[in-house]
């Protein structure tokens, strides 16, 4: 409460009952506030005027990482008796030394530093404003004023480094690359043989089948091998969320998410990735460093959500996604998510999905000898295995995410697997 | 910040003190009572770092002046009660400021600059309302009217001019 008010008020009363029963005594009693109230006016009458930076020691970091930040605040007004600093935290980080309030006096153009590290876990953190109280010695005349000091961390997902993952999309792009791209040229694989033309390398002479042939010399075809178009798509729905004793079955897709990213990126990749759910977080299809660098500060800033629009799966902006490129999704999936899989797929996309095992996820967390949780758990099962068997029946490679089995063990036995060829697929009403 | 609330406590036991003493000393033990409980709880809350009690406390300790006041109780005690409020009140508004910051920048000056600066104000206060009782003069009913008219008025602006400021 402001202490003018309160201290206004009590004269008024003093002032008003002395007048009423012409008593001197309670008069007198009203000087002493009379005179703190002046106090305060007389020494807290001057201007404030602050300028305030921050700086953070980075501002990209990895969930846990130390980051240093520095709030220096300078005096470029009258002398302040007392003022309190007080940094406006975004939520979620974690103090790990240092202040972030501080009460001083800060004479005129001095300057005060405060300083405090922080870790936080992955997220997008915005720092935008100061509170500065600035009063006279005795607080009487405080005002309150928040100076805007911008600062953004972004903490990103920790890339779980992988090996080279072999997809195979229908279409691939013009440059060299890993993928096969089911076309014959220079490459290491044997593709075919064709008759041997003018300027064709002579070790590619194949003798053999030449020598079945009068005056015909034909040569061996290898693979070419191009870069591709990924486009990677995670479900950031709030259905898709599942949260088991402090565990998140969301950062385990966020994580494969930017593990996958690195790893098609590191082979020259074309990647774009899709946050779907609370709106369409797109970051449009790029290659090499800057676009990893986008797409985890896209992941950094990925957070389950609802909307009512990307409730269900059908308002997937299918056009966003370039033509016969290779489609990741990422999600533990629902039921009325498989019709626009098989649909999507197919419209010639080369659809991978994998989904983490949010059953077995849930289950980790609940009693092992509950009967009830027991009978659940094998009904949910069902279900689920139901739903990805549809996908594989429909030509989707599935991979169905034990969490307990690390992401690129898990997807290099399913892509071993091969695609499943199904030439036409209806879909699924 | 040790100093700071044991002189709050010594403030509060002063206030409560002299209420009491002047409630019971005049003939009305059970109005006692009203400052013994109101400074009990104020204690305990500052205690407990409720801040948000002190100033309920200081409207009723002062507001506890006026009964005292009209039961005729010796002015010296309402004086020294006041004063040992005001000081209670500030201070314990002190601590809730000093509460809210995690370092205190040179806690010494800061302290040392707070103590002068009150002392400065309790000597002044005591010394013009020791003026103020002392001094007395007689002025016939219109004069005085026409004073706590000014008087008042002169307050309101002051007031509004404090707030505005």
């Amino acid at each position: 409460m402001n202490p003018i008010l309160i201290i206004s008020s009590l004269l008024y009363i003093l002032v008003l009952v002395a007048f009423g029963s012409l008593n001197g005594i309670l008069m007198a009693l009203a000087l002493p506030l009379l005179i703190y109230l002046g106090a305060g006016w007389f020494y807290g009458r001057g201007s404030v005027s602050l300028r305030a930076e921050r700086q953070l020691s980075r501002e990209r970091a990895l969930p846990g990482e130390p980051i240093e930040v520095t709030l220096t605040i300078t005096n470029t007004g009258a002398h302040i008796e007392s003022l309190l600093i007080e940094d406006q935290l975004p939520t979620g980080v974690k103090i790990i030394s240092g202040e972030t309030s501080l009460l001083t006096a800060l004479p005129a153009q001095a300057s005060i530093e405060l300083r405090y590290t922080l870790t936080a876990p992955r997220g997008y953190y915005r720092f935008l404003e100061t509170l500065i109280t600035a009063a006279d010695c005795l607080g009487v005349r405080q005002r309150q004023i928040l100076l805007s000091t911008p600062g953004r961390i972004f903490v990103q997902p920790r890339v779980q480094r992988m090996g080279r993952v072999n997809i195979r999309p229908r279409g691939t792009r013009v440059y060299a690359g890993f993928i096969p791209a089911r076309k014959g040229g220079s490459g290491v694989e044997f593709f075919g043989v064709r008759q041997y033309q003018q300027g064709d390398p002579l070790r590619w002479i194949n003798w053999r089948a030449s020598a079945r042939h009068h005056q015909a010399l034909f040569i061996n075809q290898f693979e070419q091998e191009r870069v591709a178009d990924v486009g990677i798509i995670l479900d950031t729905r709030r259905r898709s969320e599942v949260c088991t004793r402090g565990a998140s079955l969301f950062e385990f897709g966020v994580n494969a998410a930017a593990a996958l990213a690195d790893s098609f990126l590191n082979d020259g990749n074309r990647v774009g990735l899709l946050l779907y759910g609370t709106q369409l977080d797109w970051t449009l299809p790029g290659y090499g460093k800057i676009q990893r660098e986008r797409i985890l500060q896209s992941l950094a800033r990925a957070e389950p959500g609802e909307s009512q629009v990307f409730e269900k799966l059908g308002n997937l902006p299918k056009r966003l996604l370039p033509a016969n490129s290779k489609i990741v999704f990422i999600s533990p999936l629902h039921a009325d998510d498989i019709p626009v899989l098989i649909h999507l797929r197919a419209q010639g996309y080369a659809l991978l999905v994998i989904s983490p095992d949010a059953v077995a996820f849930e289950r980790a967390a609940l009693d092992p000898n509950d009967e009830t949780a027991q009978l659940a758990t094998r009904l949910a099962r069902i279900e689920r295995v139901l739903m990805l068997h549809k996908l594989t029946q429909a030509g989707v490679q599935v991979l169905d995410w034990n969490l307990n089995t690390p992401l690129e063990g898990a997807l290099h036995t399913t892509l071993s697997r091969g695609i499943p060829q199904i030439h036409a697929v209806e879909p699924v009403r | 910040m040790k100093r700071i609330r044991r002189s709050f406590y010594i403030s509060l036991v002063v206030a409560a003190a002299v209420e009491i003493i002047a409630f019971s000393l005049y003939g009305y033990p059970a109005l006692a009572l009203i400052p013994l409980l109101v400074a009990t709880l104020w204690g305990l809350a500052e205690f407990r770092q409720w801040h948000w009690a002190a100033t309920p406390a200081f409207i009723i300790f002062v507001v506890l002046l006026i009964p005292a006041t009209v039961l005729r109780a010796h002015w010296f005690y309402l004086l020294i009660g006041l004063l040992a409020t005001l000081t209670a009140w500030d201070l314990s508004r002190w601590m809730a400021l000093a509460g809210r910051a995690q370092r205190l920048e040179d806690e010494a000056l800061l302290v040392g600059m707070h103590a002068r600066r009150l002392g400065g104000v309790l000597l002044a206060g005591l010394l013009l309302s020791l003026l103020g009782i002392n001094l007395q003069f007689r002025i016939i009913f219109g004069g005085a009217f026409l004073l706590a008219l000014s008087l008042i008025l002169a307050l309101s602006r002051l007031v509004s001019f404090f707030r505005r400021a």
